[in-house]
C-alpha cells in the first residue's frame, strides 16, 4: 500500500518533473534565442549594413561604367583589366609596399628602442611618456596640415637645417617625386611611432623583473637577456603591432590626400588615394570601385594569411575555437 | 635570513640605471616630438606674413587676434 502509493506518487512526481524540465528547457531555449537575438541583432544589422553591404555594392558598381549621374552601363571585368594594367595603379601598390616595408624595417626597431628607453627608471619618465604620445592624439588632418606648413620650401624644416649648417640637405620635400614618399613616411612615423611605443611598453611591463634578474644571475649580458628573454616575451605584442601597422600602411590615405593629393606626378599615389581620385575627381565611379575591390582583396588576403599563420598562436582558443567546444 | 630580508628591497633596485646617454636620447625624442607642435602653437600667434619671413622665429609682436577669432567664430 505504502509502496504502491510511493510508486505512483514517485512516477507522478517524475512525470511532473520531466514535464517541468521539458517546459524549462523549452523556456530556456526560447530565452536563449531571445538573448541571442537581442545581443547579436544590433551588431549583426550594423555589420551587414555598414560592412558587408558596401562591399557587395562596390562589387556591383565595379562591373559597370558609371559617371555618378547617368545610367549604369555593364562592362564586365573591363574595369579590373584596366586597373591591373594601369601603371599608375601598379605604382600605387608599389608605394604601399614600400611604406609597409619601411614601417616594419624602421618603425619596429625604433619603437622597440624607444619603449625600452621609456621603460628605464629615469627622471621625468611620466612626462616623457606623455610627450611621446602627443602626436597620436592629434587628428590626422591636422597633422597633415601642420607638416604641410613645416615642409614648405624655405619653411621651418629648411630654416632649421640651414641654421645647423646642413643647408645642403634642403630639398623640395613634397615636390620632388624621388623623395616625396619618404617624406610622407617620416610624417607617418612621427605620428604613429608612439602607438608602437605604447603597445611595446605595455608588453615590457608585463615581463616580470624576476626573469631578468634570474638571467642576470646566470651571467647573461644585457644584450643577451634582451635578445633571448625580452624579445621572445614581446613576440605576441610585436605580432599584433605588425598586423595593425601593415593594415594601416596598406590603407594609407588621409595624410597623402591632404599633403600631396597623390602628387607630384602620381609619385605618392596610394592604393586608397587612387580610387578616390578616379571616382570623385574624374567621375569614373565604376573604375574607382573596381580599384577599391582589388585593394580590399589584397588587404583581406593579407589579413587572413597573417591570422592563419602568425596570430593563431596568440588568439588560439579566444577566436579560433568556440568557447566551451 | 639576511638574504630574505634583502629580497624585496633588491627587487625594487633599478634594473637599468639612467646614464647621460639615456637623457640625451630622451631629449632628442622630446625635441622631435615637441618642435612641430610648438611651431603650430606659436604660429597661431603670428600673421602669415611673419611666418613667411622667418618660419623659425618667435612671435615678435604677439598677435592674439588669431586665437580670439577662432574661439569666437560661430562655425568653429
Amino acid at each position: 500500500m505504502i509502496e504502491g502509493t510511493g510508486l505512483t506518487a514517485g512516477s507522478a512526481v517524475s512525470r511532473v518533473a520531466r514535464e517541468a524540465t521539458r517546459a524549462c528547457r523549452r523556456r530556456s531555449g526560447r530565452r536563449q534565442r531571445l538573448e541571442l537575438t537581442l545581443l547579436l541583432g544590433p551588431g549583426l544589422v550594423l555589420f551587414v549594413g555598414f560592412v558587408l553591404a558596401p562591399i557587395v555594392v562596390a562589387a556591383y558598381y565595379s562591373v559597370n561604367r558609371w559617371d555618378g549621374f547617368g545610367p549604369l552601363q555593364y562592362v564586365g571585368l573591363h574595369n579590373y583589366r584596366h586597373a591591373l594594367s594601369d601603371p599608375v595603379f601598379q605604382h600605387a601598390i608599389l608605394h604601399n609596399l614600400i611604406i609597409v616595408a619601411l614601417t616594419l624595417a624602421v618603425q619596429l626597431p625604433l619603437s622597440l628602442a624607444l619603449a625600452m628607453l621609456l621603460n628605464r627608471r629615469m627622471r621625468g619618465r611620466a612626462f616623457l611618456r606623455l610627450i611621446v604620445f602627443a602626436p597620436y592624439v592629434l587628428s590626422e588632418a591636422i597633422t597633415a596640415v601642420v607638416w604641410l606648413l613645416i615642409l614648405q620650401p624655405d619653411g621651418f624644416v629648411d630654416e632649421l637645417l640651414r641654421a645647423v649648417g646642413l643647408g645642403g640637405l634642403v630639398r623640395h620635400w613634397l615636390a620632388d617625386d624621388g623623395i616625396v614618399l619618404y617624406t610622407l613616411f617620416v610624417v607617418i612615423t612621427w605620428k604613429y611611432i608612439c602607438f608602437g611605443i605604447i603597445l611595446l611598453l605595455a608588453g615590457l611591463q608585463g615581463i616580470p623583473d624576476e626573469l631578468r634578474e634570474a638571467a642576470k644571475l646566470d651571467g647573461a649580458t644585457p644584450w643577451k637577456s634582451t635578445r633571448h628573454l625580452v624579445l621572445p616575451l614581446l613576440a605576441p605584442t610585436i605580432r599584433i603591432w605588425s598586423f595593425l601597422s601593415v593594415i594601416g600602411a596598406l590603407q594609407l590615405f588621409d595624410l597623402v590626400w591632404i599633403m600631396t593629393l597623390g602628387g607630384p606626378a602620381n609619385a605618392s599615389t596610394t592604393m586608397a588615394s587612387y580610387p578616390v581620385d578616379r571616382g570623385f575627381k574624374r567621375y569614373e565611379f565604376g573604375y574607382g570601385n573596381a580599384v577599391a575591390v582589388v585593394m580590399f582583396a589584397i588587404c583581406f588576403v593579407f589579413a587572413l594569411t597573417y591570422q592563419r599563420f602568425a596570430l593563431r598562436r596568440d588568439t588560439a582558443g579566444a577566436v579560433t575555437r568556440m568557447v566551451g567546444a | 635570513m639576511a638574504t630574505v630580508a634583502i629580497g624585496p628591497r633588491r627587487r625594487r633596485r633599478r634594473l637599468c640605471p639612467a646614464t647621460p646617454l639615456t637623457y640625451a636620447a630622451a631629449l632628442a625624442i622630446v625635441a622631435v616630438t615637441v618642435l612641430p607642435l610648438l611651431f603650430v602653437v606659436l604660429g597661431g600667434f603670428r600673421t602669415t606674413a611673419q611666418l613667411n619671413i622667418s618660419p623659425t622665429g618667435l612671435p615678435h609682436p604677439w598677435v592674439w587676434s588669431n586665437y580670439r577669432t577662432v574661439i569666437t567664430s560661430g562655425s568653429f
